[in-house]
């Protein structure tokens, strides 16, 4: 790994990092002041979360049907599973892996950066060494967040964060398997739009798969397609226990795009700007 | 040794052949003319050399290593300098050099203040307040900041002002008299002439020419003008090598190819009043290159 190239990558994203964590820990100051007033008003709101709408778009994100457990650390997972929470978590991933493989080819300053005497493993190395940093933080940010926030505006009984944690880690599993996808995809790419498009695709497409499978029997046999099958939170909390095959799925993911990515990377031509 | 040394290098993108069975050689200590018109395959060639492409057949040594396979090792000698430089426009002129410093792992601190010196460039703005030319010399520092021993420069001069044309021509010759060498990619013929020792020129991908610059001076044209003396006349036949275009009124324009002194001659045997026989004119001869890719050879 060259300590120049991760040096140089983490000053130019602690920035959007910085952002992307003071946008989750905002999220999670809201989710948990919302959470406040939900569990004081959960009467009125059992009838909206028994909408078959609202139900299945539950189960899409929370992995499981929240009605039946609507316990204070059941609501909080909530804090784990919000959509926003992807969205930034993955724009930060892909801001980083595009910007610095695809980026590089794109503005043409891979010229001299790769006319270094420093191998391309060892820049992908250290972008990815950047990105694993930042992931770890992403996904941390959620839990800290609502652990912070749940003393400022804490809920009418305790919330067993224990059970919380190994949510963490399955997300911080998926957050990898985006990255290794975005890295993967960056090496391969010489224009970063069209890198970032091919991503956000792929996110949407395995997205809507999984929308799909909620409302439609018939998709069911697709939904091993989709990111999100991987990541069931409330199952998690109710368990207590972290699910060995989403986690092998999604780590082996990251694993094989992260070395296509390497692989490729290693291999392939830089064209001139 | 030669700091080059390509054999039957190739590349193709699908079917098309940017660069053909190029087998050119650099000797070391050189300041070497790389020229071709636009589209040639220099900076392809170029690209190949410095590990960015990789070769569909064929294979490219720099410094006696492979090109692609010990790229990062052989990097450390190379010193590169992209045709269309672009450096991170967020950094300052020195953080741009500091980067490429601690990438190296070179502790170029004086070379750098030197070349910031020569160059005089401003190294306090940041990149993206950079005009084109102040880029350029950004360029032009990080590729020779660590005393690489080969220089390979794509339009190295594109941007320059005369002065700094100047500066960096004397710092090239300053290279080269260190035995390090310099690979000048061009296509302004005259700064290649006066500045290299050696010439190779790239047509349609294919090497079509590699030689001497004074070599290819003794092949090229000089422009010959030549006034009588009233009623006289030159003897005849003129000698071979003589092309003449204009001739009759007492005045006599050709051109001639070879040494001159058949030509002082065949002039002394006549009345000649003022005569005037220019340099030779390599742009003549590269233009008929690029034209055709082929020229008589000399005697």
């Amino acid at each position: 790994m060259s300590r120049a190239v991760f040096a140089k990558t983490a000053r130019d994203s602690w920035l959007l990092g910085l952002a992307a964590l003071a946008a989750i820990l905002a999220l999670e100051a809201a989710i948990a002041r919302m959470l406040v007033t939900a569990g004081e008003t959960l009467d009125r709101w059992q009838p909206v979360l028994e909408l078959p709408l609202v139900r299945n778009f539950v189960h899409l994100i929370m992995g499981a049907d929240l009605l039946g457990d609507l316990s204070p650390t059941a609501l909080a997972t909530f804090g784990m599973a919000h959509p926003l929470l992807w969205v930034l978590a993955w724009t930060l991933l892909i801001a980083l892996g595009t910007g610095v493989l695809a980026g590089e080819v794109d503005r043409g300053t891979a010229d001299v950066l790769l006319t270094l005497p420093v191998s391309r493993a060892s820049i992908y190395l250290s972008t990815s060494a950047v990105m694993l940093a930042l992931t770890v933080l992403v996904s941390a940010a959620p839990l800290a967040g609502l652990f912070v926030f749940n003393r400022v505006f804490p809920l009418n009984a305790p919330v067993d964060f224990a059970r919380l944690a190994p949510v963490s880690v399955n997300l911080l599993a998926l957050n990898l398997a985006v990255g290794g996808l975005t890295l993967a995809v960056s090496s391969a790419c010489s224009r970063r739009g069209k890198a970032v498009g091919i991503v956000l695709a792929v996110l949407l497409i395995s997205d809507l798969v999984n929308l799909m499978v909620q409302f439609w029997e018939a998709a069911r046999p697709l939904r091993f397609l989709g990111f999100l099958h991987y990541y069931r939170p409330l199952p998690i909390v109710r368990s207590g226990r972290l699910p060995p095959g989403d986690l092998t799925t999604l780590l082996t993911l990251a694993a094989v795009t992260w070395l296509i990515g390497l692989w490729h990377f290693r291999r392939r031509d830089i064209p001139a700007a | 040794m030669d700091a080059i040394a390509t054999h039957g290098l190739t590349k193709q993108y699908g079917t098309q052949v940017a660069l053909r069975d190029l087998d050119l050689r650099v000797p070391e200590g050189r300041l070497f003319g790389f020229l071709g018109p636009n589209g040639a395959g220099k900076t392809t060639a170029l690209r190949l050399m410095l590990g960015l492409l990789r070769a569909t057949h064929g294979r490219a040594e720099v410094l006696g290593r492979d090109a692609w396979r010990d790229g990062p090792t052989l990097r450390r000698d190379v010193g590169y300098l992209p045709g269309d430089v672009r450096l991170y426009p967020h950094l300052t002129g020195a953080a741009t050099l500091g980067f490429f410093n601690a990438a190296r792992r070179a502790d170029a601190g004086p070379e750098i203040r030197r070349l910031t010196q020569l160059l005089d460039l401003d190294v306090r703005r940041r990149v993206r307040d950079y005009s084109r030319g102040m880029k350029q010399k950004l360029g032009l520092i990080v590729a020779m900041m660590h005393r690489p021993r080969l220089l390979i420069l794509d339009e190295p001069t594109t941007s320059l002002d005369p002065l700094m044309r100047e500066a960096l021509y004397g710092e090239l010759r300053r290279v080269v008299a260190e035995g390090r060498t310099v690979l000048f990619s061009s296509h302004t013929l005259s700064e290649v002439e006066t500045l290299c020792d050696d010439i190779a020129i790239l047509r349609d991908g294919r090497l079509i020419e590699q030689e001497r610059v004074e070599v290819l001076r003794q092949r090229a044209l000089r422009h010959v003008d030549v006034r009588l003396g009233p009623g006289r006349s030159l003897a005849t036949p003129p000698p071979a090598g003589l092309e003449i275009s204009h001739a009759g009124d007492g005045y006599l324009r050709a051109t001639w190819k070879g040494p001159v002194q058949p030509l002082l001659d065949w002039l002394a045997q006549g009345g000649v009043h003022d005569a005037t026989i220019a340099p030779p004119d390599l742009d003549d001869l590269f233009l008929a290159y690029y034209a055709t890719g082929a020229v008589e050879q000399a005697p």
